[in-house]
């Protein structure tokens, strides 16, 4: 107890902004968050709730019962890898959370698939089908989606990733191979082959429909 | 071919998501907020640990071996265990969140030390008590949130069966519990166990009481508000879904006295899973059909074709009525009717699934619909 009390680290003084919110910036924030600042866990939300959600979202499709445990088990895990300083500021941490959450939420899209969940939980925050035709259109539009979705949750986790990083989430090669930890020919390795597959997968029983 | 992906994936991209409203996000925040300075304490212990396990064992080293291994023992929590993990999975902390309650030992007649706001410590055979007029919250290891209800003894223990899987079991000796259990994984699991009972858990908000009635034995009585849960009860075990009931108690004697009006679907529903019956099982081209009519109703819906969004949502309460996603289609149907300004309509729906899922997932905002009418017309 002794030694665990020598080893604390005094607050660090990091800026305020006005009204009391802390004006950090990323490697403050996790500083902070390390040091169990109790601001830190209200910045962390306010920070990255967005880009969490967005993503999750966009992989799932929906705003189901099960959304919002996947949202806070990205947070967890933002936290757990931050800790585990596979972070180690190689990127923005916005960046970092947008892996974070694509891989929470495929994962998910995985555990769904198994587990062929057939009945809808509800239908609140289906996404809005762009095409502004008429019913069929927009049924047919929505049928992709979840047919992109589907084969995202059936390749290969590696290359869904990265695929996910770069076409969803806006990622350049070189911030995916931070945020992976892995070489930027790898990462345009797995990003070429990412598309080759689902470009296959999609093809294979739709005939290359995605594109029409 | 990358074009082609591009535009596939980018479709994801698109679409307009409705946002929480602020009380539900405000909630959120401050959950997360909060789970996210315990994983980072737990994580932070962890990391402590380890440090101070390689600073004995150097001195361990220095010192010489007899000298240090006392010393190590004096550690608390034992921080040579094998499996750090472990010995945080066994250890016996709770959170208080709210409310009060007292601790004593597993003899009724012990003396009762009231439980201080926080984490604190609670042995395997200890029972936390709560008083006549007061309930409380806790939070459990597993970020299992415990709903105590007043007068109500219960025991908390937690196993390991294996190095990964663990379990986390609420012992409810008498009264009533509600827990709110977050999604735990194929490892985790949460239960709570009565005399006659155990219901098991992965992700789902439901209660369990333990109904007294001396000189007859107690029985269990469970009710399950979101998710599934798995009853076992003797060698009998079944899933109970999201508004069923189900109890322990033998079915009354079958000697009616006069015949009962005809019951409503809810009741039905209750009736049939308390005496182990399942709501009929749709086939696969019925489900086909209800999850087609929900689709189209949302799509009419979004599409500004809001009657024929009804007509849809009429058709599978009217086909399907007791289908999982009549559930569904009834919410719908009473915010549809609220958007559209038929404000009675809206309360007659909102009435309506009340009477069907009186513990369904919408039933506050049911209420609420209904309670401006209730007013203007008593």
């Amino acid at each position: 107890m002794l030694l665990r009390r020598f080893a604390r680290v005094p607050p660090p003084s990091l800026p305020v902004g006005q009204g009391g919110t802390p004006e950090w910036s990323d490697r403050e924030l996790v500083r902070a968050l390390e040091l169990g600042d109790p601001r830190a866990g209200l910045l962390l939300y306010d920070r990255l709730i967005r880009i969490v959600e967005w993503t999750i979202l966009r992989i799932t499709g929906q705003r189901s019962s099960e959304h919002e445990d996947l949202v806070q088990m990205a947070f967890e895990q933002i936290v757990v890898t931050l800790h585990r300083q596979r972070y180690a500021h190689r990127c923005s941490l916005t960046s970092w959370a947008s892996a974070v959450s694509s891989h929470v939420a495929l994962n998910a899209l995985r555990s769904q698939r198994r587990r062929r969940v057939s009945v809808a939980e509800s239908a609140d925050g289906l996404p809005e089908p762009r095409a502004s035709g008429d019913l069929e259109d927009q049924l047919a539009a929505r049928q992709v989606l979840e047919r992109i979705r589907h084969e995202l949750a059936r390749m290969n986790p590696a290359r869904a990733r990265a695929l996910v990083l770069h076409e969803i989430n806006g990622l350049e090669l070189s911030e995916i191979a931070g945020v992976l930890g892995i070489s930027v020919v790898a990462a345009q390795s797995r990003l070429s082959r990412g598309r080759r597959e689902l470009i296959e997968r999609l093809s294979s029983d739709v005939g290359g429909r995605p594109d029409d | 071919m990358i074009d082609r992906c591009s535009s596939a994936l980018r479709q994801l991209r698109g679409g307009v998501w409705p946002v929480l409203d602020e009380s539900s996000e405000r909630q959120r925040r401050e959950r997360i907020a909060t789970r996210v300075l315990e994983v980072q304490a737990a994580v932070t212990r962890r990391r402590e640990r380890g440090r101070f396990a390689l600073v004995m064992s150097l001195a361990a080293l220095v010192a010489g071996l007899g000298a240090a291994v006392p010393l190590l023992r004096l550690s608390p929590g034992g921080f040579f265990s094998s499996d750090a993990a472990q010995a945080e999975l066994t250890s016996d902390t709770v959170r208080l969140v709210a409310g009060h309650a007292s601790v004593r030992d597993e003899f009724a007649d012990s003396p009762l030390e009231p439980l201080d706001r926080g984490q604190v410590r609670l042995a395997s055979q200890s029972v936390l008590v709560t008083p006549a007029e007061d309930g409380a919250e806790l939070r459990l290891w597993s970020d299992a949130a415990l709903s105590i209800a007043p007068s109500t003894e219960v025991g908390i223990v937690r196993q390991r069966p294996t190095r990964e899987a663990f379990e986390e079991r609420v012992r409810l000796r008498s009264g009533r519990v509600a827990l709110r259990v977050p999604k735990l994984g194929a490892r985790g699991k949460v239960s709570v166990q009565t005399s006659d009972a155990l219901v098991e858990v992965h992700g789902t908000q439901f209660s369990v009481q333990v109904v007294e009635r001396p000189p007859l034995p107690a029985y269990t009585e469970v009710d399950v508000r979101e998710g599934r849960v798995l009853v076992r009860s003797g060698d009998q075990s079944r899933f109970l879904g999201a508004g069923d009931h189900w109890s322990s108690a033998p079915p009354a004697p079958s000697a009616a006295i006069e015949p009962e009006p005809a019951p409503s679907a809810s009741a039905r529903n209750r009736n049939r899973a308390r005496h182990g019956e399942r709501r009929p099982v749709a086939t696969p081209s019925e489900l086909a059909a209800q999850n087609q009519l929900l689709e189209d109703a949302e799509l009419a819906r979004r599409n500004g074709s809001s009657l024929l969004a009804l007509r849809q949502l009429d058709t599978l309460i009217q086909r399907f009525p007791d289908a999982e996603l009549a559930h569904n289609a009834r919410v719908q149907r009473f915010r549809l009717l609220q958007q559209l300004g038929r404000d009675a309509d809206a309360a007659e729906a909102a009435r309506d699934y009340l009477e069907h899922h009186p513990q369904g997932f919408a039933r506050a905002e049911a209420r609420e619909l209904l309670s401006p009418s209730s007013e203007t017309n008593p």
